[in-house]
């Protein structure tokens, strides 16, 4: 192989400084809403918009089917895509999913699900039906709104279908049929033998051969649709309302650490800092071994320090966040911190013990000079 | 912790906050440290972008769509001290969604097929004429190529990328670039290149 390395030189590009002024403000005005001033609104619509794959099937069955039937679409670690047909269907892959396009015809519409979950909104059309395969089990839907997620590893994998809105017939290979009505949902393995699906922790009406005695699924806490494109777009408050009056609670109680981290940082853009500070505690508490527990632990001291007058609070928040903290130069962030914390608090002669260990650890640390002013006259 | 700090246009000062440094300030949501970020990377990504595509008016966009995708991530970045590389990872995986974008979109007929690319336009002056034969070679046959494939063999013979690094950006087995870079390769004969870039 050639020195390719040089090759690139070659077709070397940087942008000019007009360019780098135009992109650095078009980037500012999209960047996470904790950095200056929280910014929403139509940029962050564009960017959604720019972020979706939209794809309009009603040309591609009347002139080339063909273009996309059997087509993959994937999403990678934190993106969505929507796939929306000509009748208004829509199709919301979650992040880290894959699925096949495997009929896409007038009279039927399926879709393999291969990995990760999705969330259609489906609507009714004389004459077609509407698929979603997973494993050996076929969601059959009219006219509804229904989720499907593939969850665990291997021959321990679960297939779980919960209905918002209208009915769904879910058949698998040697089962009878059953039918889940809006707000039932079921959990069943994706393998095609003769197991009977695990009992759901939601309402189910239809469980008739459900009797394998296995562990009860945890009550799942999942972020609906309504809440994450209502993040996506800067509507904080309609996603805070999305949560509705116990959602908070139930989140800290049971979301996954991905979800939990978005409630409580929707919660603190909204204003919401009591709530906020519960939900990074519950995070931090719940998740220690997360990558986010240690940023929850840092926010929940920011939080207890700068909004909840809890200074002494903060101390043992940023006292959490220097053991959770999945490097050293979050450390260094956490421990700086902890010093202003309890100098706040008024606890002076901690605050030089805890300054001075900073300074021993980190002599040219970023905020060495700031930590060196603590706690003055110790 | 808010007050703007020097800035310098180009990447990587010699001295100054450490990429770990700016990525924990940029989490705390300070805009300086993002601003550092971008000034410090904006030329890498840029020029990554515009390798993968072959110039034309989506690299800004699909630059700033970088930036843009790893800033809103810094919470999943576990060590921020390893900035650089992952962003270089999420620069590849955005173009290539752009570039499968693009493709399937023309297969519906939504988008005009992609034009060829310019490739005197694109490359520097004083280029040796064995670089520049190659390199021509390369990008006439590039929109020939399926977007993953096109994606691989740019890291891979342009970038001057090792397999390992490839497959960890794109996300794929070793097995997988290797397959991917000899489509490449046939391609590549197919229109009279060298097809010296496959092996490990």
């Amino acid at each position: 192989m050639k020195t390719t390395k040089r090759m690139a030189r070659w077709i070397a590009s940087a942008p000019t400084e007009a360019q780098r002024e135009r992109s650095w403000a078009k980037i500012r005005e999209r960047l996470p809403r904790g950095a200056a001033g929280r910014r929403g609104g139509p940029a962050w619509m564009l960017a959604l918009a720019a972020a979706v794959l939209v794809v309009v099937v009603p040309l591609a069955w009347r002139m080339r089917a063909a273009g996309i039937q059997g087509a993959t679409l994937e999403t990678g670690a934190n993106e969505q895509e929507t796939l929306t047909l000509g009748d208004g269907t829509r199709v919301v892959l979650d992040e880290s999913t894959r699925v096949r396009l495997a009929t896409i015809s007038p009279a039927q519409v399926r879709i393999e699900l291969e990995r990760g979950g999705l969330e259609a909104d489906v609507i009714h059309v004389d004459g077609r039906s509407f698929v979603v395969t997973i494993g050996a089990v076929d969601v059959a839907v009219i006219g509804t709104r229904f989720e499907v997620q593939a969850e665990g590893e291997g021959a321990a994998r679960l297939v779980h279908v919960s209905v918002t809105r209208g009915r769904v017939e879910v058949r698998r290979n040697g089962d009878a049929s059953r039918f889940l009505a809006p707000g039932e949902s079921w959990t069943g393995p994706l393998a095609p033998p003769s197991l009977a699906p695990l009992p759901s922790a939601a309402p189910r009406t239809d469980d008739a051969g459900a009797a394998r005695p296995a562990a009860p699924v945890a009550p799942r806490f999942r972020l609906s649709r309504e809440f994450r494109a209502a993040v996506a777009s800067g509507r904080y408050a309609d996603a805070y309302a999305e949560l509705g009056p116990d959602g908070l609670a139930r989140a800290a109680k049971w979301a996954a650490p991905t979800d939990l981290f978005e409630v409580a940082q929707v919660a603190r853009w909204t204003g919401h800092t009591r709530e906020a500070a519960s939900a990074f505690e519950a995070l931090a508490a719940r998740y220690p071994d997360d990558g986010r527990a240690g940023v929850s632990a840092l926010e929940l001291g920011r939080l207890r320090m700068n909004d909840l007058a809890d200074p002494a609070g903060a101390v043992s928040a940023f006292h959490q966040a220097m053991l959770l903290a999945p490097n050293d130069a979050f450390r260094e962030d956490a421990s700086a911190r902890r010093v202003q914390a309890l100098e706040t608090s008024g606890d002076l002669a901690a605050c030089a013990t805890a300054r001075d260990e900073y300074l021993a650890a980190y002599p040219n640390g970023t905020h060495a000079v700031t930590v060196a002013r603590r706690c003055p006259g110790l | 912790m808010s007050a703007p700090v020097p800035l310098r246009a180009n990447p990587v000062p010699a001295v100054g906050p450490s990429d770990a440094a700016l990525v924990v300030a940029a989490r705390a949501g300070e805009e300086w440290a993002f601003e550092a970020l971008y000034r410090r990377y904006a030329d890498m990504v840029h020029g990554l972008v515009f390798r993968l595509i072959g110039g034309g008016s989506d690299v800004d966009d699909v630059a700033q769509d970088s930036f843009v995708q790893a800033f809103r991530s810094l919470d999943r970045l576990e060590d921020p001290g390893v900035f650089r590389a992952w962003l270089w990872g999420i620069t590849v995986r955005t173009t290539g969604k752009l570039l499968r974008r693009h493709r399937l979109f023309a297969r519906l007929g939504l988008r005009r097929r992609e034009a060829p690319v310019d490739f005197d336009a694109i490359v520097g002056p004083g280029c040796p004429p064995d670089v520049y034969a190659e390199l021509r070679a390369i990008y006439a046959t590039l929109r020939e190529m399926p977007a993953d494939v096109r994606v691989a063999l740019v890291l891979r013979r342009v970038e001057g990328h090792g397999l390992d690094a490839i497959a960890k950006a794109m996300g794929v087995s070793l097995a997988t670039v290797k397959r991917r870079l000899s489509q490449g390769d046939a391609l590549l004969g197919a229109h009279g290149a060298g097809d010296e870039a496959g092996g490990p």
